[in-house]
């Protein structure tokens, strides 16, 4: 048996330009992907590394992304390394797919892109009804968020300093699918923290009674999950939905200040997406999503000692997901409208999406065109675009200044 | 009972020589269920590459391996060019009680995604085939009529008209096919639109393998549109033993051994 | 004390009537008023829309403002607004530093959802104020050097007697030209009119049922109408303290995160 090596990837530079004042949008960027695999008899070797580069600083950092073993046993497949894992059923947003965190300077793109590889051993065993997956990451890992973003308005100035780590850093999550009928359907469950922080003390200093210092830790969140994925017609329904349960942990912290405030949240919520899909004659792909999110129900509260004290010295801050779609804080309630298609015997093709927010008025749309005139090159041209309701505090808002147009060369290799 | 799809084409075989019988008397029914009824290889393994031509003599290369077992039931396609396609997998799974099972492998999504197998008219891979022109036809739902026999660069051809009946979701009027006498294959096939006006035309290359006549080649020429498409085999291998088990999602994710 | 208060009153208007009294004199009586060094309160902020939609219909906030003002030094006052209630809203709290020249006041608004501390850019400035008819440049308290003022003439607003003063601010800036309501008797700001670039009228602030607390003169009504889309905003005093001794810190970014 001969070993294969393959290698394939990417070099995809681009400029982003604000419409508002055509000044330019310094974010990092992947300059280059690379994909590469070696196979031999039942195991592979895959790697997946990205060259992030920015702009204004001239400056490029190496990312390992992936590094994993593949094993594939007639039973099913495992895995172990550092690796990106993609649940569920929907296309682009997914409450169920937690195993990995986010990276949220990509969270506009589309796949795995958007997630951060880590470490994980996950194996799936597959029977000719079902199958079922078991993954378990050993470290806690959290978001890559873009603090201090000048260029990104949603991104939270200064990293905080984080004071509680997660208790409990192993992560389990289980995956059940099978079929009934014309119908695909899944089971999951997650057992992991947080991956952004939240609000765990707020101490006020004995001397000063100004002096405030607010921690902030890793909440603990078990997650329930299902989607499916069904025929109607010439309609392809996905579906995909979430119930998580977020608990701050009691804190294990003996050397806790005079003056410390503990905030308990002991919080239900859930995530959906609806979606609707159709393929018309020419091959244009268009679907539809309903997405939402709400808290079903909620406890917080503050604790001095153990006990709990009258809100009306300490303010009950507002809940805040830290585990989910990160388009759950756009809005509570949106619709999301994309469609895709190709002309020209795949020379172009061209993308739009539209997200609604129901909520309050709030939009963004976005419009692409891939333009490739000779084999594996691509140029890329498009457009993303917000509008807010106004108030500075809605996302939609906040996000106007982030409205763009971006040119861009794709090579593929 | 549902359309059925293939990825790839229909294989023909011969295992039996018909004699002079088969000149006399036989109806354009007769011929198709003959044709339909050449033994099939149990497994099929090949590697194709497709080259679509605009009308301005511009090309685009696509290259696919494939395997498939019971007559094209189960089918796996792995699409290694274009590169941006590299990696991306197609798994086909027909069933008699039930909708066709379509999944697909995105590379770039990390993500199996099953998608409907209900296509019609729409094309294969922005070529000028459509899945239906890829899709098996069932005997019971076309209309045959023979014409005149003809003769096309030496073979000796029969000339079956075939009509789409109204148990088929078709969007075609007709089809014309040359079906080599002593092969039974089909070598040419003329395609028309609702309207009867000409819109493909098809000619096919064969190749013998083991006891079978299996497809090698196929040119699709769009005349309304000034557009080809050329198919070719450059790999095939018959009856290697492919396990059914090779038919299932994970696998995928991996080009075969 | 009313009799002594009448003729001192008394006098004073015959005086008025004598002299040629200016914009200036008038302006610099209103800001001989009593003011305290910090003042903190709660209040209560009826949205009230005029749209058709959204016809007669309210929306109710709580908020809680803490003041301090300066005698010396590069800053006027500073103020720290967060709003209690409603929920969806409750921490959003706006820090505002009011400079005595003509740079550019610092405000900051903080967005609990989103942990974001955002500055607010002076193109922003006149965007409304979490959908009230203030927008954030009303809440910048504006130096009196950076106007010109002008005695337009007299007029009644709800009893009481007025003076009309125009201020025009006398480097080019986005707060155009104002009318106050003065009144007569304690120098009190009753009513603004804003007029926008067509000198026409954008939006009337009415002040209402003043409250003397102590030797302080506290406003605990005030309306902001706006007249080009009908909708209003009132603003009504819950309770109100002063002179607490808040510390600076309290009007910094830090203390604007907290919860």
């Amino acid at each position: 048996m001969q070993a294969q090596i393959s290698v394939s990837g990417e070099i995809n530079p681009y400029v982003m330009t604000r419409t508002t004042n055509s000044s330019q949008i310094n974010l990092p960027f992947r300059l280059l992907s690379l994909d590469m695999g070696y196979s031999f008899e039942q195991f592979d070797l895959k790697t997946n590394t990205a060259i992030e580069h920015r702009i204004k600083t001239n400056k490029s950092q190496y990312d390992l992304r992936e590094l994993y073993f593949a094993f594939y046993p007639e039973w099913g497949e495992v895995k172990l390394g550092k690796q990106i894992h993609s649940w569920g059923a929907a296309d682009a947003i997914n409450p169920t797919n937690n195993l990995n965190p986010y990276d949220y300077y990509y969270m506009f793109k589309v796949g795995a892109g958007t997630k951060v590889g880590v470490l994980s051993l996950s194996s799936t065993y597959y029977s000719d009804s079902f199958q079922i997956e078991i993954i378990v990451n050993p470290y806690f890992n959290k978001n890559r968020i873009p603090y201090d973003e000048d260029d990104f308005p949603l991104a939270p100035d200064n990293e905080p300093a984080i004071r509680y780590s997660p208790n409990e850093e192993v992560e389990v999550g289980l995956k059940l699918q099978t079929s009934l009928t014309n119908s695909d359907i899944s089971l999951y469950f997650f057992s992991g923290n947080d991956r952004s922080p939240s609000l765990y003390t707020g101490i006020i200093s004995a001397e000063s009674s100004t002096d405030l210092t607010m921690d902030l830790g890793y909440r603990k969140t078990t997650m329930l999950g299902s989607d499916f994925v069904t025929f109607v017609g010439d309609f392809t329904v996905r579906a995909e939905g979430a119930i998580y349960n977020t608990k701050t942990p009691s804190i294990k912290d003996n050397g806790l200040e005079n003056n410390y405030f503990e905030l308990r949240e002991d919080v239900l919520y859930s995530q959906y997406v609806l979606q609707l899909e159709y393929t018309t004659q020419n091959d244009l792909m268009l679907s539809g999503q309903y997405i939402g999110s709400s808290i079903i129900a909620e406890d917080i509260k503050w604790l001095k000692s153990g006990n709990e004290i009258s809100s009306s010295s300490m303010v009950i801050p507002e809940f805040s997901p830290g585990m989910g779609t990160p388009f759950a804080m756009f809005s509570d309630k949106a619709l999301l409208i994309s469609s895709s298609g190709v002309l020209m015997d795949d020379q172009i093709d061209i993308q739009g999406s539209v997200m609604l927010n129901l909520e309050n008025s709030g939009s963004f749309l976005s419009f692409g065109v891939g333009y490739s005139p000779v084999l594996n090159w691509k140029l890329e041209l498009a457009t993303t675009q917000f509008s807010g309701n106004g108030k500075l505090q809605d996302p939609f808002t906040l996000m106007e200044e982030f409205s763009h147009v971006r040119i861009g060369l794709l090579y593929n290799f | 009972m549902d359309k059925k799809y293939s990825v790839h084409f229909r294989t023909n075989t011969l295992a039996i020589f018909f004699s002079a019988s088969l000149a006399y008397g036989q109806t354009g029914r007769e011929i198709a269920i003959m044709v339909d009824e050449l033994p099939s290889p149990i497994d099929l393994s090949n590697e194709s590459t497709m080259v679509l031509t605009n009308s301005k003599g511009k090309s685009r290369t696509n290259k696919m391996i494939s395997k498939s077992v019971d007559g094209n039931k189960k089918q796996i396609t792995w699409f290694i060019e274009p590169r941006d396609d590299r990696g991306v997998a197609f798994l086909k799974i027909e069933h008699d009680d039930k909708d066709d099972e379509m999944r697909m492998w995105l590379p770039d999504f990390k993500k199996i995604r099953r998608i409907s197998s209900k296509r019609r008219g729409d094309s294969f891979m922005a070529s000028d085939l459509s899945y239906e022109d890829l899709a098996s036809r069932e005997i019971d739902k076309y209309i045959y009529k023979r014409k005149d026999d003809a003769n096309i660069d030496g073979v000796d051809c029969f000339v079956v008209e075939v009509r789409p009946s109204d148990k088929v979701d078709s969007s075609y009027l007709k089809h014309l096919s040359w079906i080599n006498k002593s092969t039974l294959s089909v070598v040419k096939e003329e395609s028309y639109d609702k309207r009867g006006e000409l819109l493909k035309v098809k000619n096919f290359t064969h190749k013998k393998i083991k006891d079978y006549y299996i497809m090698s080649e196929i040119y699709v020429e769009n005349v309304q549109k000034n557009h080809s498409t050329k198919l070719t085999i450059d790999k095939m291998e018959v009856d290697l033993g492919v396990k059914a088990s090779l038919f299932q999602e994970k696998n995928l994710k991996r080009l075969p051994r | 004390m009313r009799l002594k208060t009448f003729l001192t009153s008394f006098f004073i208007s015959i005086s008025i009537g004598f002299a040629q009294i200016s914009g200036e004199d008038v302006i610099a009586k209103m800001m001989e008023n009593p003011s305290p060094s910090d003042i903190k309160m709660n209040f209560k902020m009826t949205l009230f829309s005029n749209s058709k939609e959204k016809k007669n219909k309210k929306h109710f906030r709580l908020m809680e403002q803490i003041e301090k003002r300066y005698q010396d030094g590069e800053f006027k006052s500073k103020l720290l607004l967060r709003f209690i209630e409603p929920k969806e809203v409750r921490g959003l709290s706006l820090l505002n530093w009011s400079r005595i020249d003509q740079k550019n006041d610092d405000q900051w608004l903080y967005i609990p959802k989103l942990r974001k501390v955002k500055r607010i850019r002076p193109t922003e400035k006149s965007r409304k104020f979490q959908g009230t008819e203030f927008t954030y440049a009303d809440f910048i308290n504006r130096d009196i050097k950076l106007d010109k003022y002008t005695l337009l003439g007299e007029d009644v607003f709800k009893g009481n007697q007025c003076f009309l003063v125009e201020a025009r601010s006398i480097k080019p800036s986005s707060f155009g030209v104002r009318i106050f309501w003065i009144d007569k008797t304690y120098y009190l700001l009753r009513k603004i009119q804003y007029l926008n670039e067509d000198q026409e009228n954008a939006k009337i602030l009415e002040i209402f049922d003043y409250v003397k607390n102590n030797q302080y003169w506290t406003p605990t009504k005030k309306i902001m109408k706006n007249l080009l889309n009908g909708n209003s905003t009132e603003m009504k005093v819950i309770d109100i303290e002063y002179d607490q001794g808040l510390k600076d810190e309290f009007f910094s970014e830090k203390y604007l995160r907290r919860f």
